[in-house]
């Protein structure tokens, strides 16, 4: 380490307390280090940020985003709700249950955990509290489920870190599948703990037959999409990024023919929504890489991965180290930024430590979702707040048992990668 | 510094308009591209040029979208600090932060489209069509984003009772991440 990264570590810490966007401290920082200690002609900026977005993989972003905005203007949800009573209900605390059943659901149809918990909270928290609920545990329950949706297929972070990396995001999609709902079982049992404490109750009337079969059927349309996604691409009919447009075309026309819910006007505010949220983050991509350019110049990811390795000899130390190390970053920091920027500088040295490419992305996605639920920032929490009418402090306490819960699914995939591995490796893909 | 102001604010809400467009255009565009594509494939018409096509349709969206998203003061900042700081000194947080977006930006437009004109002979793989074409969305992104910058600190400076309309991210910690 010379003065000049000093200057640039510097330099990005002040800058990011000042509240300049990522995206800008990205460039602006390598910028400085290469106009003042560098002979790298600054010339090179303009294709760096070309070369960035000059993706197909890319793409995958603004068609899977897409598609799960329109999943959730088409009112398929509610369906998925009446599904989740159907097998879940009955159980004490039964729309707790509920609540995160409908989140792995809610998943298959979007990679997002925003969207889970404005979606799902604003169906169930009046239910919840109708029934008893305390307004602040049905917030908990609804943010803490949320996560479940960026783990399991499609998951618009799996996009972002698998063009960043160059992994294989059909790969990551299936390795996501076990691990989501490692993570939705913990979070039930904690919820049972709970019911049984509480006294929470139960749905009590039976569903009549032909009522259920009408709601399998409906939900059907909804849980085929990870299939169809998942299928395609093992099958080589489409790329994942055309399976992103597949995805696309199917909410469209599920929306517009068997919902009859998607009108043009809601269709155009999908695709502005879908083009500006993912303009923001590609435009981080591009930006990150003129900073990779510098750090590459600099050889700080290898003098990074030494460092580690001249400290802990012991995988399973490293294991732990990053995992808190993570979770620190996820707690401050918006998710699709920590991954642009980390990933290509952790991957490589936790190669170095033996750990399958895999098994350390699955980790690293679910450690850093879980910051979408804990405060200072956790988004989720913003969202439901409001949602739940409860104010942002009163929800975290409610929420902590469940977060530790995420915590205990993180070690578990931590330590036995055979539960990322598995679903990867029954379909030949490792 | 008001009529400063008045003109900064026709001119960022001008481009904006014509931005947006051109961004829905890429978007619709390149969804119908993709869907296309795979949809032919299947029936054996595949067409050659169209994941070229998309790829250069991306760099529009990424960098039409930014200019979109900026106007939106969309983008995604770590905003902990600023909101906890006392106003005056969030005032100069902000103006500091616009500054060092606005030498970001000026680097991204001159070289951005130093890079596009050297580009302006070098034919795509597949189509025959410059480009600078494609490469030439990035100096624009950036200069659209450039004039919306200038807005945001000529705000700054003479509008000093309504900062938060004026930063480059507002409440963003909250709406930018809808879809992680």
């Amino acid at each position: 380490m010379d003065a000049s990264m000093l200057v640039v570590a510097l330099l990005f810490f002040v800058t990011l307390i000042l509240g300049v966007p990522i995206a800008f401290i990205l460039g602006f920082v390598p910028i400085v280090f290469l106009y003042c200690f560098s002979s790298v002609p600054l010339g090179i900026i303009g294709q760096t940020l070309y070369n960035g977005l000059d993706s197909y993989v890319l793409l995958a972003l603004p068609f899977f985003i897409l598609a799960g905005n329109l999943m959730n203007h088409s009112g398929i949800t509610a369906d998925l709700v009446k599904f989740a009573q159907l097998l879940v209900g009955g159980f004490r605390g039964g729309l707790a249950q509920v609540n995160i059943v409908v989140s792995v659901f809610f998943a298959g149809l979007t990679g997002a955990a925003v969207a889970d918990t404005a979606v799902v909270g604003s169906l169930l928290i009046p239910a919840m509290k109708e029934e008893g609920y305390s307004a602040e545990y049905a917030a908990a329950v609804t943010t803490a489920s949320s996560i479940i949706g960026p783990i399991i297929p499609p998951s618009n972070i799996m996009v972002i870190y698998g063009a960043i990396t160059g992994s294989s995001i059909g790969t990551l999609f299936m390795a996501g599948f076990i691990p989501g709902l490692l993570v939705a079982l913990c979070l039930m049992i904690m919820a049972y703990y709970y019911a049984v404490k509480e006294n929470h109750p139960r749905r009590m009337e039976r569903i009549p037959l032909t009522e259920c079969v009408r709601i399998i059927r409906n939900s059907l349309a909804a849980l085929v999409v990870p299939l169809i996604i998942i299928g395609g691409i093992l099958g080589g009919f489409f790329t994942a990024t055309e399976a992103g447009a597949v995805a696309c075309l199917y909410a469209l026309l599920m929306g517009v023919c068997f919902y009859k819910t998607l009108t043009p006007r809601i269709i155009l505010e999908c695709l502005e929504n879908a083009a500006i949220v993912s303009a923001t983050i590609l435009l981080i991509i591009s930006t990150s890489k003129v900073l990779s350019l510098v750090l590459a110049i600099q050889h700080v990811p290898g003098n990074i991965a030494q460092f580690m390795l001249s400290i802990i000899d012991n995988k399973y130390v490293f294991l732990i180290v990053i995992n808190v190390f993570l979770l620190f970053v996820g707690m401050v920091m918006e998710i699709g930024a920590s991954v642009i920027l980390l990933a290509p500088i952790l991957l490589p040295v936790a190669v170095q430590y033996g750990i399958h490419p895999l098994h350390f992305a699955i980790i690293m996605l679910v450690n850093l979702n879980i910051g979408l639920t804990t405060p200072p920032l956790g988004v989720c929490l913003f969202v439901v707040s409001p949602i739940a009418k409860v104010p942002f402090e009163r929800i975290v306490p409610k929420v902590l048992p469940f977060v530790c819960m995420q915590i205990v699914a993180l070690l578990l995939l931590t330590f036995i990668p055979e539960l990322v591995f598995f679903v990867p490796r029954l379909m030949g893909m490792l | 510094m008001k009529r400063l102001l008045k003109l900064t604010k026709a001119l960022s809400d001008g481009v904006d308009r014509v931005a947006f467009l051109l961004m829905m255009f890429y978007m619709i565009a390149v969804t119908i591209l993709v869907i296309l594509g795979v949809v032919l494939r299947q029936i054996g018409l595949g067409l050659a040029w169209s994941e070229e096509v998309a790829r250069w349709f991306l760099i529009g969206l990424a960098f039409v979208g930014a200019s979109v998203a900026f106007k939106r003061q969309e983008h995604i900042a770590v905003l902990l600090f600023t909101m906890k700081a006392p106003a005056p000194l969030r005032r100069l947080f902000l103006i500091a932060a616009n500054i060092v977006v606005l030498i970001f930006l000026g680097f991204s437009v001159r070289y951005g489209w130093s890079m596009a004109v050297t580009a302006s002979r070098q034919m795509g793989a597949v189509v025959e069509i410059p480009m600078i074409y494609s490469k030439m969305n990035i100096p624009l992104g950036a200069f659209l984003m450039l004039i919306h910058c200038l807005y945001f600190l000529v705000g700054l400076l003479a509008d000093k009772s309504h900062t938060s309309k004026y930063m480059i991210s507002s409440s963003g910690i909250v709406r930018d991440q809808e879809v992680l």
